[in-house]
């Protein structure tokens, strides 16, 4: 949140007249980061954590940063097909992925060229024009397609935070991890099997009503909730945004109010002993060491398997119906055994004779889902007599379900009295579109300010984009939701902060 | 004087262009009016034009001065006071002047 930002860096961008230092590299080869600022003829790029139908940042619906840049193209430098082109072995066989860096920044006399990071991504379509003036326009989608295309199957994480969990997945992905805030609350189960890493981390985000995303230098992190009232750059205004700007505005969310908000949860528990998978045919092993191996899905996930057991788990004859038993080599690999699949491995030493595995099955304790309960939270009778004009409680009902994260109480009670106090009025998000502010992240708190229309409200940036060309300014325009009434509290009771005391201690929070 | 223009690492010598030779300064970059009034203007450059007339040329030195003006390419210009820079040259012309055959050759370069 808020990167550092020098004194120079701020004046300059406060200034009624500035240099600009923009800087665009793009690693062709994998390795060596090229620059080609100076064939940019535009360039555009947005980050959010709005939930685009609601307009609010609806815990854990991130949307994929996005970039464009338009390179001209007059010498056929970025055209796949010519193999004249000294980027013809990094893009003759697509661009697809090749990662990108946009920079930008102030320059002058004492400081120098001064540039933050805008964008970290990759290339993800390209559109070659010929006619005219050749151009190539890239488009281009954040470090988030990393874990958008990458899936994975993990074993069971019982007990584990949502920060925790989303570190291991991003290490299986290899994605650069910057700054997972501390969970709410563990979780009891938690796996994958064969699941975009990138959705279940916007689940997991939901179930702790925290956010997950990706960040301008590439970075993933997870802010909790709590991130509003802690985090410095969420606590003190990074930037005031004021009438020196091309729009101000404010817009209200009437369709995104709900009365009553309710949050489906199911617990789990680790059942009795059964068969978790069955072969129904038999299994012919060949001589000679030769391995037979095959992914067993389980009928339900698995708290703990046991290892088949001749005799008990399957049988191991020749053809001649004769035990080989002790001919046959059963290996389920630790490594490929998931929660809900395993890798089942035979093999068989016997010079001359195949093994057949008949009724090869794999018992276990299954993880079975108990009846959903719900956590219900309605808006303050105040609230409906007010600003829903005395309507039922059940005016209209927002209902969170079918996230398996949700399995606890705690969670589902503090989704549903976050959601409540959020949702129960229509909110008003403020607009601003200006001189971009190259130091803003999402999440900030920026203090906007138009005195003939009475704004002068602090509030948390949810969207943020920004275009380029050399013909026009660096234009920004964010999308803030007002700090004010947000929470019921502006500050809750924190462990080695709060002082515990018979009246006026900090409340719990939700 | 002399100047020299021509591909980069090839470039050719010619008298330098008559007595008028205007340099102009472009600031590239936008301007925009806050809602407050304010004029916000960012730069992002500073870069030349150059309008430059050789009179009395000869035949051959038309010739060799338009090979290199009409090249599709970015050329490199070492003007008569000194500097060198990377242009683009913009539809160079020639006039003919009789009897004694004499050649005007005009262009624009503009910095890259």
């Amino acid at each position: 949140m808020a990167q550092a930002a020098t004194a120079t860096l701020r004046a300059n961008w406060a200034a009624d007249t500035a240099v600009l230092s923009p800087y665009v590299a793009i690693q062709w080869d994998g390795v060596n980061w090229t620059e080609e600022t100076g064939r940019v003829q535009s360039m555009d790029w947005a980050a959010s954590v709005q939930d685009p139908s609601s307009g609010l940042p609806f815990l854990g619906a991130a949307v994929i940063s996005s970039a464009s840049l338009t390179l001209h193209n007059a010498d056929h430098r970025f055209s796949a097909d010519n193999a004249a082109s000294p980027l013809y072995a990094a893009i003759r066989y697509g661009f697809k992925r090749i990662p990108v860096r946009i920079s930008m920044g102030f320059w002058d006399a004492s400081a120098g060229h001064e540039r933050l990071r805008q964008f970290t991504g990759r290339i993800w379509k390209v559109r070659e024009v010929n006619s005219g003036t050749p151009v190539v326009m890239l488009t281009l989608q954040g470090m988030e397609l990393d874990l958008g295309q990458f899936k994975t199957s993990t074993p069971l994480y019982r007990d584990r935070r949502v920060d925790q969990v989303i570190s291991t997945l991003l290490a299986r992905a290899n994605v650069g991890v910057g700054g997972l805030e501390r969970g709410m609350t563990p979780i009891p189960y938690l796996w994958l099997d064969d699941e975009n890493v990138w959705a279940e981390c916007q689940r997991l985000a939901q179930a702790d009503a925290g956010m997950f995303y990706c960040d301008e230098l590439g970075v993933a992190r997870y802010r909790r909730i709590t991130t509003l009232l802690e985090h410095a750059d969420a606590t003190s205004s990074q930037a005031t945004l004021t009438g020196r700007a091309w729009e101000i505005g404010a817009e209200e969310l009437g369709l995104s109010a709900y009365t009553r908000v309710v949050v489906e949860y199911t617990a789990r528990e680790q059942g009795i002993e059964e068969v978790l998978y069955e072969e129904a045919q038999p299994i012919e092993v060949l001589p000679g060491g030769v391995v037979r191996q095959f992914t067993a899905r389980y009928r339900y996930p698995a708290a703990a398997l046991i290892l088949p057991v001749a005799g008990t788990d399957y049988q191991a004859v020749s053809a001649a119906g004769t035990s080989m038993a002790s001919s046959l080599y059963v290996a389920l690999p630790e490594n490929d055994r998931q929660t809900q699949r395993c890798l089942v491995r035979f093999s068989n030493p016997h010079a001359y004779q195949s093994v057949y595995v008949y009724g090869f099955q794999l018992r276990g304790y299954p993880l079975l889902g108990e009846e959903s309960h719900d956590a219900a939270a309605v808006v303050p009778a105040l609230t409906l007599q007010t600003y829903w004009r005395n309507a039922p409680a059940d005016e209209k009902v927002y209902r969170i379900a079918e996230n398996d994260a949700l399995q606890t109480a705690a969670q589902a009670e503090r989704l549903a009295g976050v959601l409540r106090d959020w949702l129960g009025v229509p909110r008003r998000l403020l607009k601003w579109s200006g001189p971009a502010v190259p130091w803003l992240q999402l999440l900030d708190r920026v203090t906007i300010q138009d005195p003939e229309a009475g704004i002068n409200a602090d509030a948390y940036v949810l969207h943020k984009e920004c275009s380029y060309a050399p013909d026009a300014t660096w234009d920004m325009t964010l999308i803030a939701l007002p700090v004010a009434e947000l929470f019921a509290y502006p500050t809750y009771f924190r462990l080695g902060a709060s002082t515990y005391q018979d009246a006026g201690s900090h409340p719990l929070f939700y | 004087m002399i100047c020299k223009i021509g591909l980069p690492g090839a470039t050719v010598t010619f008298p330098a262009p008559s007595s008028e030779m205007t340099r102009r300064s472009v600031k590239v970059g936008a301007s925009r009016r806050a809602v407050n009034g304010t004029l916000v203007t960012h730069y992002v450059a500073v870069k030349y034009t150059w309008s430059l007339t050789w009179h009395g040329l000869t035949t051959a030195e038309k010739d060799a001065l338009l090979v290199e003006l009409r090249r599709l390419a970015t050329l490199s210009w070492e003007p008569p006071t000194g500097g060198s820079y990377s242009v683009v040259a913009k539809d160079p012309d020639d006039r003919l002047f009789s009897p004694t055959p004499r050649w005007q050759v005009s262009v624009e370069l503009e910095e890259v």
